[in-house]
């Protein structure tokens, strides 16, 4: 996903897109980030105990803790809700 | 479906009727300011009543003909995002996930993001294109004019010429239309920012950022 994103969605794409284990360049390559903005989010939800890293040998890999899936819910409500509380466009 | 996900493909869907309108009066734009440069050019344009009004006629014919370009250029600009979207949304629901309605809402504040300012001109140049085909009809159909110090006359030279006219008044009235509902959806897409400019703090206070 591209374009104009606020942190927090960033956060939440990262979060989503991590329910199974990703590696480094699969999440920035899906999240559309370069590597020293995907370094620090992805430090920043580790530090938070949002994500957790697992690590297989020589491979590194990051997974949603069940911490995060209250972040991805009140996320997903909020965003929903925007159809349910503004006038909406129509013809 | 889902509430959300309804009135998201209803938006999408109407904002998609909205712009093909407007690529439409593009077109005709382009078409009525070429038209009239090649008339100019084959001499056609000679029967018209004096030479300031083929003149005006020329260069309303040329700022069409570059508001047409403009119009066709930022609404196939706008539309592609917005096109893709809606391709996901048609593929993918009813069956869509709560966490993939999600992406698809981000995907689309993200995408007006970026697109806003297209948006603001489109807005903009859309009635003006609009009006420069309607003028052009208008000043191409004199026959006769006459001004004189009690007043103003012109003549328009026949019928298919009036219903010429009352075609370019289609064109733009459809273009104040169109320009009406990418307003509204500016400004619901503007309140909907808003909302989420203002429910961050919970956002914020969820990650644990609200102290710092």
């Amino acid at each position: 996903m591209s374009g104009r994103r606020t942190v927090y969605e960033i956060y939440w794409e990262i979060l989503v897109y991590c329910k199974t284990p990703r590696s480094f360049s699969a999440i920035i390559s899906r999240c559309d980030l370069n590597s020293k903005l995907g370094q620090e989010y992805l430090e920043f939800l580790v530090s938070r105990e949002y994500l957790t890293i697992i690590r297989d040998g020589e491979r590194t890999s990051y997974q949603s803790t069940p911490k995060a899936a209250e972040y991805v819910a009140l996320f997903s409500s909020l965003y929903q809700k925007l159809f349910d509380s503004t006038p909406g466009f129509r013809l | 479906m889902k509430p959300a996900l309804s009135q998201f493909q209803k938006e999408i869907r109407h904002f998609s009727l909205v712009a093909s309108m407007n690529l439409i009066i593009g077109v005709i734009a382009i078409a009525a300011g070429i038209l009239y440069i090649i008339a100019a050019i084959l001499g056609l344009t000679a029967s018209l009543v004096n030479p300031e009004l083929r003149v005006i006629a020329g260069a309303i014919a040329l700022i069409s003909l570059g508001l047409g370009v403009s119009v066709l250029h930022v609404t196939l600009r706008i539309s592609r995002g917005v096109r893709t979207i809606r391709k996901k949304l048609e593929r993918e629901a009813p069956a869509v996930t709560d966490d993939r309605i999600t992406c698809l809402i981000v995907q689309m504040i993200a995408y007006y993001r970026d697109t806003r300012q297209m948006l603001g001109t489109i807005i903009l140049i859309g009635p003006l294109c609009g009006l420069c085909v309607f003028v052009l009809g208008i000043v191409t159909g004199f026959e006769a004019m006459s001004l004189t110090s009690t007043g103003f006359s012109l003549t328009l030279n026949n019928r298919v010429t009036i219903l010429a006219q009352v075609f370019t008044l289609a064109i733009v009235v459809s273009s104040l239309l169109s320009s009406h509902y990418f307003t509204k959806f500016a400004m619901a897409w503007n309140h909907r920012i808003a909302e989420i400019e203002a429910s961050e703090c919970a956002l914020k206070e969820k990650l644990g950022l609200d102290d710092q």
